[in-house]
This record gives structure tokens, sequence and C-alpha cells, in this order.
């Protein structure tokens, strides 16, 4: 059996490297690139280059932009005193796509986790610090993951952030949204029942 | 509750296979190495998400295999006679179907095809006791041995429990990464007042849970030996408060790990006053290892309304004709699953009302 040529390999190999693509896609997406015209490919090399090349943090909530700022704390209309905190950009990402929220964000670029040496200078918490301290801020939501290392972070945050006095929440862990309560598990269950909300 | 039948597929030497349980005693038979242990081992893994033969569960995949699967159906609420004779009211009967799918980069619980990605929403439904030959080390091991003891008992009676003890071990892994790595200041007093939070709570559950073992493992100690005697349970728990303190701080940073919690914990077990630990013989060190196990078993059943299922490996050859009688008494309304190495060992009296499964 004839394996591929070695440079389709190396493109397969790196293809892989990316999250959520197995060997299989790699080697579809390898095989795809090398039939695709000149232009093409050289269109989808300068997406990549230009993407980083030209994007950065933003220097106030460390989402990704391509401007001095980004555009969500360059926009007049939100609510400039209320900061989520989250761990990922995708994770802010994912509550934009919600539409709910019309305050700012704060990423962190991770969460506490001592196992694999993540620690809080490798995060963007003193930032968020700085960045409370300097006024102005009425609420920090605090919307890590609800599992092990998420929780620690959030805790670690509402220590630091407890001598301004802001407001700090926790975003809400309970019942997903059509489940039956009969297989639900018995720590989600004891939460929402401790969080549980009057009905108005 | 009542195991209706298991499948096997590729888990350790069993390619395929099926086996059908009746409720009452349940005799797996045949030879060295035709898997009767695997068995009991398969139906323990479904219930607790560990085996009691392995830490690594890739071990139990069959040679050449890449996955794992086991399926069981359960009944709960089997109506079920008391043991003081009289018939309990029958109560509705619910049947589930446990899978269990697990290899090199995956692992899928499913309950009645709902899918979940781990053992923690299941582990204290089904209840099941498992003996074998290493009983004894319950009462002359060392102490991880009766805290192992304490954590089967308390994960099936307080449906909080076994949550707050995975918690509490995550906890101290980071903690301790956290003493080597000689971290943030602040960053450990966190963990060390959330450690030291979930310990309280968990020492005041093992304190609970010890004070109701106590009576039901005379008595039952009483109905396998026939002898009176007074068993003690000290509970020898290390201090989890001292976690908060500047002075263990420091000294745990120097030694690099944590020095007091539940993980340290230990339970000093007396029998007439005579630590067991050193003094008891082999046959007394069964006999205490027996009575908690059946104490065990008779609070989960008070707490659940529900009896477990007992499993015996090995459990003919190592017994005198008195103990094997006084200990199938104790569970004889309860579903129970044995294995023996040929059916001689079974008592005549027994294969009336026993099903025997041979396997080849």
């Amino acid at each position: 059996m004839a394996g591929f040529p070695k440079k389709i390999e190396n493109l397969i190999t790196e293809i892989s490297k990316l999250p959520g693509i197995g060997p299989k896609s790699a080697e579809r997406i390898a095989l795809h690139i090398i039939s695709m015209d000149d232009y093409k490919v050289g269109s989808l090399v300068n997406a990549i280059k230009d993407a980083r090349e030209n994007l950065h943090l933003c220097p106030i909530c460390f989402n990704l932009t391509d401007k001095e700022v980004c555009d969500i704390c360059a926009d007049p209309k939100r609510d400039h005193s209320t900061i989520c905190v989250v761990e990922e950009i995708s994770d802010l990402y994912a509550i934009e796509k919600s539409g709910e929220y019309r305050g700012v964000y704060h990423v962190l670029h991770g969460r506490i986790d001592p196992m694999n040496h993540i620690s809080v200078e490798d995060l963007k918490i003193k930032e968020l610090v700085e960045r409370v301290a300097k006024g102005g801020v009425k609420e920090v939501i605090i919307a890590t993951n609800p599992n092990f290392n998420g929780d620690i972070t959030s805790l670690y945050i509402q220590k630091v952030l407890k001598p301004f006095g802001v407001k700090i929440s926790r975003i809400a862990t309970g019942l997903p949204k059509g489940t039956e309560i009969d297989f639900v598990d018995s720590v989600t269950l004891i939460m929402a029942i401790k969080d549980r909300k009057e009905i108005k | 509750m009542l195991i209706k039948a298991v499948q096997f597929e590729n888990f350790r030497r069993f390619e395929k296979s099926e086996f059908r349980f009746s409720p009452g005693y349940n005799v797996l038979t045949g030879r060295n190495g035709t898997g009767k242990t695997t068995v009991l081992e398969g139906l323990y893994l479904l219930s607790t998400g560990k085996s009691f033969v392995t830490n690594h569960l890739n071990n139990c995949i069959r040679f050449g295999s890449d996955y794992a699967f086991l399926s069981a159906d359960i009944a709960l609420g089997t109506p079920r006679e008391s043991s003081n004779g009289g018939a309990l009211p029958p109560s509705e009967e619910k049947l589930y179907n446990i899978r269990f799918l697990f290899g090199k980069n995956k692992r899928e619980v499913r309950l009645n095809e709902k899918k979940f990605s781990g053992f923690s929403p299941i582990v204290g439904m089904f209840p099941v006791i498992f003996m074998n030959y290493k009983l004894s080390l319950l009462v002359r091991g060392g102490p991880e041995n009766r805290r192992a003891f304490l954590n089967h008992l308390l994960i099936f009676t307080d449906g909080e429990y076994y949550g707050l003890i995975k918690k509490y071990y995550a906890l101290l892994k980071n903690r301790n990464a956290l003493l080597k790595q000689g971290a943030d200041a602040g960053l450990l007093k966190l963990y060390s007042e959330e450690i030291s939070g979930v310990g309280k709570t968990i020492q005041k559950k093992r304190a609970d849970a010890i004070s109701a073992l106590k009576p039901a493992a005379e008595e039952m100690f009483y109905k396998i030996t026939g002898r009176a005697v007074r068993l003690t349970l000290n509970y020898r728990r290390s201090a989890v408060e001292k976690l908060t303190d500047e002075e263990t701080l420091r000294k745990e940073v120097q030694r690099r790990r944590t020095l007091y919690g539940v993980h340290l914990d230990e339970v000093e077990i007396l029998l007439n006053d005579v630590p067991a630990r050193e003094f008891s013989s082999l046959g007394e060190a069964y006999s205490i290892g027996f009575a908690l196990r059946f104490a065990e078993n008779k609070l989960i059943e008070q707490v659940k309304g529900e009896s477990p299922v007992v499993l015996l490996d090995d459990f003919f050859s190592d017994l005198d004709a008195y103990h094997r009688k006084n200990i199938l008494n104790i569970i004889k309304n309860q579903q129970v699953l044995l294995t023996a190495l040929e059916l001689s060992l079974i008592p005549e009296g027994l294969i009336p009302q026993t099903t025997v499964i041979v396997l080849r």
C-alpha cells in the first residue's frame, strides 16, 4: 500500500493540529487544497496572513480587533458600567450571539488551573482589577464556566474585586431548557433549588 | 434492586456474552479463567463507575479491541420480603437500562437512552455490595481501605456525597500542585478555604455514618458468629480546619503537600476494646469485615428503601459451614450473585432455590 507523498503528509499533519479536525477531515481538506485553483489558495493564504498580522488584542477588554479599540468597547450605545468576565474569546461571541447582553466584556484568556501550570499571572486578572479601580464600573458579571476550574477562577476574582465595593454577580447554574427533572444529576438539581427564583 | 441481565462486548475475556439473573441466589460457576469474577467486576463498574480490579479502565478492554461495551437491565422498586418475615407492600417496579462504552479517547454513559459524559449522574442509584478475599484488609489493612468503605456507604445513602468527594480530591490535587509550584499566596489561601469547607462537610457526614454503623455492625457480628461482642468504631479525623492556619501553610510549603484532611482520615476498630487492626486473627478480621459490609447493606436498605445486590466472589472456599449458613441467612431476601469454582462447593440445601450459571 502506497502512502501519500511526503509533502501532502506534512500538510495533513499541520491541518490535523487544528481544533475540531480529525485525521479523516484533515486528509480531505489537504487533498482539496492541493486541487484548488492557485488564486483561491492565494486568497486563503492571504486571509490567514492578514488576520495574523493585523489582528491584536483590544487593550481594554482583550477581545480580538483590527482597530485600536474593539467594536464593543468603542460602541457608545453599550453600557460601559457593566463588565461581563469570560474565559475565552469564543465565550464572548457565544454571549453576543444570544443578543441579550448590552454591557461590555473582559476576556481572561484562560482559567486558573494549577494542574496545567496556569496561575493568576497568566490571565488578564490584574488588568481587570485595574479597570475596576479606575472607576465607572457598577457591576461585574462573572461568566467563567460553571465547572471546577471556572468556579475557582470566579471565587478568586470575587476576592480581588471585593475591596472596590462594586456589585459582583455570577451567571446562574440550573436546569437546561427542555429537560426532564428525572434525569438531571443531583448536583445540578441541588444548585437549581438553592438558586431558585421568585416568580414575579 | 434486581439485576435482570447484563451484556458484555470486548470486556476482558468476553467478546460478546449475555447473562440473565433471577431474584434470590445466582451461582456463577466454571473453571479458573472462565470470567466469573469479570461478571461481578462489570456489574460493580456499572454501579460505581469504578473497577475493583484496576484503576486503569482501559486494561479491561479485550486485548486487540479498541473499545469495551457493557449494558445492564436493572429494576428498582421490586417487591420483596422484609427481613422480619412480613411482606412489604409491593411498590411499582421501574426498569432501567445502563450502557457504558469506553475506549482510548471516548467514554459514554447512557441511562435509558439518555447520554451522559460520565458516571456522576448515575452513581448512587444502583447499590451493590462486593466482597472477596480482600475483605480482611478492611480490618487489618491500611486506613485507605476503611476510607473507601465509608465512601462506598455514603455514595449510596447521601445524594450530595459523591459530588463532594470528587470536588475534594480535585481541590487536593490542585492544591498539592500549587504547593509544589510555590504559587501566589492569595490563590493558595483560596484553595485552603475551599478544601477545608468541603472537608468539614464530608467529615460531618462520615461521623454520622460511623455512629449509625456501630449498632448495626454489632448486630450483624452476632448474627454471623453467634457471639455477642462490643465493636467500637473510633473516627480519627484529620483536622481539616488546620488547613487555613498560617502555620500549617508554612509547613506545607516546605513539605510541598497537603498535611491534613479527609484523605488522611482513619477509623479505628476495636473488638471488645482490643484494636482489631493489630490484634485480630484472620478469622475475626473476616467476621468483622462481613459485619461491617452487612451493616452497610442494612443502612443502604433503610435510607434508599432498596436492597443492594450482593456480589460475593469465591465465597464458599474460605468459610466453614456454620458461618456460611448464617451469612446466607442474612441476605436471603435480596438478590445475590456468587461465584464458585465447582458446584460441589454449594451446600446441597441451597441448590433448589439457586439459579446456576455455568461459564466455559
